[in-house]
């Protein structure tokens, strides 16, 4: 026999389709349709890659660091830009905070990612020297790792926190494992993260063949710009067919 | 006391420990369902015994105190209403002077308020008044207590006056012991027990998620759990406290692994600890664990339990404590930081870490370059790299030199004064100049000196920084 419980009513498709927050959502497609992410950051005529290393070399005070700052405070004023140009601005966003100051908002997607982690083994960064190089000190999530700066960049990158993440390691870090597979490692999970690995070197590293960095520059003192030493045909595919080399491992294991 | 005044009759035992935590509290429940804690100083417990019929209910009481260890002095009182029966508790004999301490306990039983001075000038108009004993302040003319006393005297009218016997119930805080969630899983003796890491973390997995799902319903997440091992039918606890609550196993498993494995190299698999855990588990590979059992300790407010399908904010924050907690257990508390720009006027004071917690885990946006920090538009930005030691420069006309290095000079720019705020004589000694130094090879520099005088000939010459 049925008995009458007292249930708490049920939420049924109905009563979603009549709040207003589904209704605004539906309104603003840049919400529920979010358009691909680019591949790649334009920032001073280069492409960076996202999901993949860009290896930024140079010695001490050429001027990298400089340039990480610029591309990171382009790239996010692009995002902020982007999103006010779609007009994704409602009452609703001022009550649950996401509108800035100068009232552009950030949609669901983009605001996760204007957070920067900057890893450094040991930490040299001036964050002062960064505020006024234009970079929002609030953005930046500073660790200094030691000898274990490699393990937090992992971590990191694994989180999916980070719009971007930059590393700073001396050459005796990375050559206490084998570097090519740290750095395989590494851009398995900034490929997964979907964010660039901006890694800042002294010395520009001998390529080879399946090298995992697709982004080779490096810094010309003098000018204080960078050039371009390699640049991987792999980081034309990543961002879209992020998935493709793995597939094809599996079919052969398959076929095998 | 007859069983029938006590069931007529509001009863009250107090019981005053020097101190006592929830766990000690949870003891009293035998004896009265109905108990409330005063967790401040004087410390109290108090067991409403309104209808219970035990004759030797204060042998037993003391007993229990004694077998808890506890050194503290035990009152029951009997009244026609509550406030009696807590004047009766507190000073059992009519004669017992009142103390201040008793005055607190009489005022503010369940310790609801902070303790303010009114309550001392209170007992020391009382003391004017004459009245000194219990017996004196019960045949107080209540009426009178409002006007002569103010709040605090109605107050304590209403606790004395019989007519309104429910002012006290109302207020009771009652207890309710924290509620233990743990999980457990015992081995077969007939079946092969885990002697391994590797083992031990696959059994242990289940036992956490259900742990987390168990705290999620409650809207609760993880902030320190005890892990214990059964080897040789004895149990080896480990506590771990997480720095950043848990709410999930994603979050969770890494920080349990790592305890874990910690743990396993401590305990001499490596024979360096030689403690018990050592010897049981991982030096004698033949006894495996024959039950792990997670206990949570403590909890922290979490997530509501359901799930908001259009906002991931609540995730994001999950996964923010969960990274923050990964990154402070194996680096340290200071090694992963916001910073915070300073008002100092010394460069390598001009910025303080944050800890990440104090900062939401997701950034507002803000219109143009944001949190740009002013600086005079004729001021170039100071350098992105600091050296946490200053490194001296020696000046040889157009070239530069420190102990491995010399290079030329291209360009100098300075110098920029820096001074202390205040201006004193020993603000002026402090007072730094420093200079960009473009090098002919690249690098720029960014050095200082307190003399002034042509850059060629300064002597003094510290490398601050550089414009990576």
């Amino acid at each position: 026999m049925l008995t009458r419980l007292n249930i708490a009513p049920v939420l049924t498709a109905d009563h979603l389709r009549q709040t207003d927050r589904l209704a605004r959502l539906r309104e603003t497609p840049g919400i529920l349709k979010t358009p691909p992410a680019s591949p790649h950051i334009e920032h001073d005529g280069i492409f960076v890659p996202r999901g993949a290393i860009t290896e930024i070399s140079g010695p001490p005070g050429s001027g990298k660091t400089e340039w990480t700052l610029r591309f990171i405070s382009s790239c996010f004023s692009n995002l902020c830009s982007s999103a006010k140009d779609s007009g994704q601005h409602s009452n609703q966003d001022e009550r649950i905070g996401m509108v800035g100051s100068g009232g552009v908002v950030q949609n669901r997607t983009t605001r996760v990612a204007t957070r920067v982690a900057w890893i450094e083994d040991a930490f040299t960064a001036n964050p002062r020297g960064f505020a006024e190089h234009g970079a929002d000190l609030s953005q930046f999530l500073f660790v200094e790792g030691g000898k274990d700066a490699l393990w937090a960049t992992h971590q990191v990158l694994r989180s999916q926190l980070f719009g971007a993440v930059v590393l700073w390691v001396r050459e005796s870090v990375l050559s206490a494992t084998k570097p090519s597979v740290e750095l395989r490692k590494l851009q398995l999970s900034a490929e997964q993260a979907g964010a660039p690995l901006l890694l800042l070197c002294s010395q520009p590293r001998p390529t080879g063949v399946n090298w995992p960095v697709s982004l080779q520059m490096n810094m010309d003192p003098r000018t204080r710009r960078p050039r371009i030493l390699q640049q991987s045909p792999r980081s034309e595919e990543v961002g879209h067919e992020r998935r493709r080399p793995l597939q094809t491992f599996r079919t052969r294991l398959h076929s095998a | 006391m007859s069983a029938e005044d006590r069931c007529r009759h509001s009863v009250l035992a107090c019981i005053l420990p020097d101190r006592l935590g929830p766990e000690q509290a949870e003891v009293f429940l035998r004896f009265s369902p109905r108990i409330a804690l005063r967790r401040r100083t004087p410390w109290a417990v108090f067991l409403d015994l309104r209808g219970i019929r035990s004759p030797h209910l204060p042998l037993k009481i003391r007993a229990a105190l004694e077998r808890l260890g506890i050194e503290g002095k035990l009152g029951i009182g009997l009244g026609p209403s509550p406030g009696d029966a807590l004047l009766g508790a507190l000073a059992p004999s009519p004669e017992m002077r009142l103390d201040a301490r008793t005055i607190d306990l009489l005022l503010d039983p369940f310790g609801m308020e902070p303790a303010s001075r009114e309550l001392v000038a209170w007992s020391a108009l009382l003391e004017q008044l004459g009245i000194r004993t219990s017996s004196e302040l019960a045949r107080l003319p209540l009426t009178a207590l409002g006007s002569r006393f103010g709040r605090r005297g109605v107050e304590l009218a209403r606790r004395l006056e019989a007519e309104r016997e429910e002012a006290l119930p109302d207020l009771w805080p009652v207890f309710t012991p924290p509620q233990r969630v743990h999980e457990e899983i015992r081995f077969d003796p007939d079946q092969e027990a885990p002697t391994a890491y590797e083992p031990l973390l696959f059994l242990a997995r289940p036992l956490l998620d259900r742990l987390c799902l168990r705290l999620r319903a409650r809207s609760l997440r993880l902030q320190s759990l005890v892990l214990s091992l059964e080897i040789r039918n004895r149990m080896h606890p480990t506590t771990l406290t997480l720095s950043q609550p848990q709410g999930s196993l994603v979050g969770m498993l890494p920080l349990f692994q790592e305890h874990l494995q910690r743990r396993i190299a401590e305990g001499a698999g490596l024979g360096t600890s030689g403690n018990a855990y050592d010897t049981d588990f991982a030096a004698d590979g033949t006894h495996g664990v024959s039950c792990i059992r997670i206990e949570v300790l403590e909890t922290a407010p979490g997530l509501s339990g359901q799930r908001d399908l259009f906002d991931r904010i609540d995730e994001l924050s999950e996964s923010w404590d969960s990274l923050i907690g990964r990154l402070q257990q194996r680096l340290g508390p200071e090694a992963s930081f916001f910073a915070l720009p300073t008002r100092q006027h010394l460069p390598e004071k001009g910025w303080k870490p944050a800890k990440p917690e104090q900062l939401p885990p997701v950034r507002v946006a803000t219109a143009g370059p944001p949190g740009t920090l002013a600086r005079a538009a004729l001021l170039a930005p100071a350098p992105s790299r600091l050296l946490k030691r200053t490194v001296p420069l020696r000046i040889d006309g157009s070239h530069l030199e420190w102990p491995k290095k010399r290079l030329r000079i291209l360009e100098v720019e300075g110098p920029e004064r820096i001074t202390p705020p205040v201006q004193t004589a020993e603000a002026a000694a402090q007072e730094r100049l420093y200079y960009r130094i473009r090098c002919h090879e690249g690098p720029m520099l960014w050095a200082y000196t307190h003399d002034e005088g042509p850059f060629e000939s300064l002597q003094g010459v510290l490398l601050h920084g550089y414009f990576d």
